[in-house]
């Protein structure tokens, strides 16, 4: 038997400072003092989203949705409507590192997203446009016509 | 309801990093998506490297059904040593992600000594 393998040894130090997985560390170690206990609240704490922030603005005419999507390509993106749902997929990529760098700090994250959110039932699905621009993605979807806002001018007699 | 965003000209965001390094130079990517090349402002002074990004995107008006995008413009500052050859850096920006390339001075680099 090695006697080497008796002494548990102490993890090794990371080389790389990650806050990410400093505060992924905490968490399974919360999840193994507390997991048993079941805390409805603590799942999910210390989750960071791994997804674009978006916004979904309805104007007069259309409806728009930006998502912030830094260092994605347009290969990478996937956008589909169907019937109310848009759903935008993609993968966020990093040149990796050659074998001679050393990663400092990341504060960044890379990896695939989706995300699906409900339109207005005003939309036309039919009538949509997309721009992939500066890393930010812009949907334009048109309204249906009886959906418009116009203003009517009444007369009064 | 009707929301008009407007970019106020004091808030600011700092744009996350990813920094890496070997021994001849420090590579530095941040993410600014919204800001183009003529929104850009890269300045060494001393021993201070600020950027500063100026979002160009519009924000459009109407009523905010979703909003979680932060329409700030971006402000980072970072310490640089003796190390870095001031006259050795580049930009580049693409798909709203920022490449700063810095180069160590010759000076700073590991040397190997032969053995005679």
């Amino acid at each position: 038997m090695d006697h080497a393998n008796l002494v548990t040894r102490k993890r090794q130090a990371p080389t790389t400072l990650d806050l990410w997985d400093a505060f992924d560390d905490l968490r399974r170690e919360f999840e193994r003092t507390f997991g048993d206990l079941e805390f409805p609240s603590v799942s999910g704490l210390l989750d960071w989203p791994a997804g674009p922030d978006i916004d979904l603005v309805e104007g007069d005419d259309e409806i728009l949705v930006l998502a912030d999507l830094p260092g994605v390509r347009k290969g990478d993106l996937e956008l589909s409507i169907q019937g109310n749902l848009l759903t935008i997929k993609g993968e966020k990529k990093r040149e990796e590192p050659t074998q001679s760098h050393k990663v400092v700090r990341t504060e960044t994250w890379v990896g695939s997203f989706s995300r699906t959110i409900n339109l207005p039932d005003s939309v036309n699905p039919e009538k949509v446009e997309a721009e992939l621009r500066d890393g930010v993605l812009r949907i334009r979807i048109a309204k249906r016509e009886e959906a418009k806002r116009r203003a009517v001018q009444i007369s009064v007699k | 309801m009707e929301t008009s965003i407007t970019r106020s000209g004091n808030k600011m965001i700092v744009p996350p990093a990813q920094i890496r390094e070997d021994e001849s130079e420090v590579i530095a990517q941040l993410e600014m998506p919204g800001v183009t090349k003529e929104g850009l402002d890269i300045k060494i002074d001393g021993h201070t490297l600020t950027i500063d990004g100026k979002r160009s995107d519009d924000i459009p008006s109407g009523k905010y059904l979703i909003r979680e995008r932060r329409h700030y413009d971006y402000h980072k500052a970072f310490t640089i040593d003796e190390s870095i050859d001031r006259e050795g850096v580049s930009a580049d920006l693409t798909d709203g992600i920022l490449t700063l390339r810095l180069k160590v001075k010759e000076t700073a680099k590991p040397r190997k000594i032969p053995v005679k």
